[in-house]
């Protein structure tokens, strides 16, 4: 057998939202072709969002991913509230930035415990976490189900919540109908800080990734939108955007790839963290800094306690809402159709999300263009999955693939919501 | 106390997957002592919320293929198998395990099974299912009736599927 060539090829990817697979092909250690190849078929959003009304984009758009679905509403209520010169009552943007601290945490949650906790612990899946580490799984069911629960409270429901509008809601809750939440989150605040600490006692692979690191930022952490922050450089206007990323087809995957001013970037927790250290609350710094993480980190093996520290944050950032919270005098302020081109950002679970809608002289939709996170992500997962296979060159293919997984499974990628099944095949040559 | 847990599985927007909801509402209709019944649309742990506690659960659920509005009576683990129409990445048996891990699952799982003919979208069940729902029903009152409630849950010439929610 000889080891100077070695193909890793993984059929269908587990543990991530949708279908994709990953193939790598090392000659004398040194990776020739590492491609994560997205297979999931195109679903023309952007072709079929033409000719619809300019109300429409926030629910159409919402049905791209059932876990961060308020990520995509937000985006577009964004972009077509600036394309139309509407602007938020104050209020009504609280409400909204709570509503996507619920997604932050049932995401966030869903993701440390259910699909990368597993990763670090030797398990195949979570039910095998779940025989050691009982306590340890409920309490990320119950972090979890404090974020589908403010979902439902102020979306309707938990996926592709329906009480989004244009301009705001189609109802508000009173103070009252938020105390019970209020309770459950404060319990949830334990669990959070308990899930910063679980996590920061895993082992974590030595990475140093140098992506341009890619964010929103705002006077808090950002979250619901903000300006367009870089690591490398000034910032830029989100109506500058796809100046700046530009997405171009690669041959082997459906998914878009995206640069940053011609470069690989990097978008995500990761990001979000090390750009806007100074705006997370106190009590989420002092978990960072009790976890090992310092003002910035750039290991993806270590997002998993970003994301734990960005729990803590979303649900301090939602009592913090809720105890101040009156109910608005009007559930949405009129947004009237515009003709004219919107820009839309915020921060979906897994980093930057772009809406652009071009809004023609009867109100409906001429242009659309959506550039997830995801997209941005993949040259510098693939850039990760080259170094990985390098520095851990000496472990046998099972052993590798596992790691090439795991390289992957750092960024959350949200192909889609699907089923998905492992086939692996290792071929050597 | 809640002896018993009905749990419609599936999404009534896509015809026949919704099956699962539509016999779960002819069951609650009649509001039976000690049994709970609930609709789960997607999430699997809201199923693990929905049977938590109970000492029994029967699952109806929408299987694809086989012959339109066939019921069956059959094991999670049959259901994995047989083509059960799941959207999200735990199905109803792995749920199951993780209950089990998580020292929260039910002492006894039954499934009832329903062969389904379209899956497309919209609401509404087809011919074939829509005439099974009765069957499907009284197959439900079975496993309650054998597994706590004891007999006499119909009342003397009942037909169980002649009871509209």
């Amino acid at each position: 057998v000889t080891r100077s060539s070695r193909t890793l090829r993984v059929g269908a990817l587990t543990r991530v939202e949708g279908e994709g697979a990953l193939h790598v092909e090392l000659r004398d250690g040194i990776p020739e072709l590492v491609e994560l190849n997205i297979y999931e078929p195109p679903r023309f959003f952007e072709a079929f969002l033409r000719g619809r009304a300019y109300t429409e984009p926030p629910d159409l758009t919402a049905r791209i991913c059932g876990i961060c679905p308020v990520a995509y509403q937000v985006s577009a209520c964004n972009a077509i509230e600036s394309a139309c010169g509407a602007t938020l009552d104050a209020d009504l943007l609280a409400l909204r930035r709570l509503l996507y601290c619920g997604e932050w945490i049932h995401s966030h949650a869903l993701h440390i415990y259910l699909l990368h906790a597993p990763d670090f612990l030797g398990a195949p899946d979570v039910i095998a976490v779940a025989r050691e580490h009982r306590e340890a799984v409920l309490r990320g069911l119950a972090l979890k189900k404090a974020g589908n629960r403010l979902m439902e409270l102020i979306g309707g429901r938990s996926i592709h919540p329906i009480n989004v509008r244009l301009g705001g809601f189609y109802s508000t809750p009173t103070r009252a109908e938020l105390a019970p939440i209020a309770e459950e989150l404060r319990r949830a605040l334990d669990d959070a800080l308990a899930t910063v600490a679980w996590v920061a006692g895993f082992d974590f692979p030595e990475l140093t990734v140098e992506h341009e690191l890619l964010a929103l930022s705002a006077e808090r952490y950002a979250i619901e939108d903000g300006v367009i922050a870089r690591s490398d450089g000034p910032g830029f206007a989100v109506a500058e955007f796809s100046e700046h990323v530009r997405e171009t087809q690669v041959p082997h995957s459906t998914a878009l790839h995206a640069t940053l001013d011609g470069r690989r970037h990097l978008t995500g927790p990761l990001a979000r963290y090390t750009l806007n250290y100074d705006a997370l609350s106190p009590l989420a710094r002092e978990a960072a800094t009790s976890a090992g993480l310092g003002r910035e980190c750039r290991n993806p093996f270590r997002s998993i306690i970003v994301r734990a520290v960005e729990v803590v944050y979303a649900v301090e950032e939602a009592l913090r809402i809720i105890e101040s919270y009156q109910r608005p005098v009007r559930p949405f302020v009129d947004v009237e159709a515009r003709p004219g081109v919107g820009h839309g950002v915020s921060e979906a679970p897994r980093g930057l999300l772009y809406h652009r809608y071009r809004i023609d002289d009867d109100g409906l939709i001429a242009e659309a263009d959506i550039v997830p996170p995801t997209a941005q992500n993949q040259a510098a997962i693939e850039d990760d999955l080259a170094r990985v296979v390098v520095a851990a060159g000496g472990l046998d293919n099972a052993a590798l693939t596992a790691m090439c997984e795991r390289a992957i499974r750092n960024y959350d990628p949200c192909i889609s919501c699907s089923t998905h099944f492992l086939t692996l095949t290792v071929n050597r040559r | 106390v809640t002896r018993a847990v009905v749990v419609g599985i599936g999404n009534p927007h896509r015809r026949d997957d919704g099956v699962g909801p539509a016999v779960a509402a002819r069951v609650a209709a009649r509001r039976l002592p000690g049994v709970r019944v609930i609709d789960c649309a997607a999430e699997p742990a809201a199923l693990l919320d929905a049977w938590a506690g109970a000492p029994l659960a029967v699952l109806v659920d929408a299987v694809s293929g086989g012959v339109p509005g066939r019921v069956r009576r059959c094991t999670l683990g049959e259901l994995a198998r047989s083509g059960a129409l799941s959207t999200h990445d735990l199905d109803p048996a792995q749920t199951y395990d993780l209950a089990r891990a998580l020292g929260c699952a039910p002492e006894q799982v039954a499934v009832i099974a329903v062969d389904t003919a379209d899956t497309g979208h919209g609401p509404g069940l087809s011919p074939a299912v829509a005439a099974a729902l009765g069957e499907a029903e009284r197959a439900v009152l079975g496993v309650l009736g054998a597994g706590i409630l004891g007999e006499g849950i119909l009342g003397e010439g009942e037909e169980p599927g002649d009871q509209q929610p």
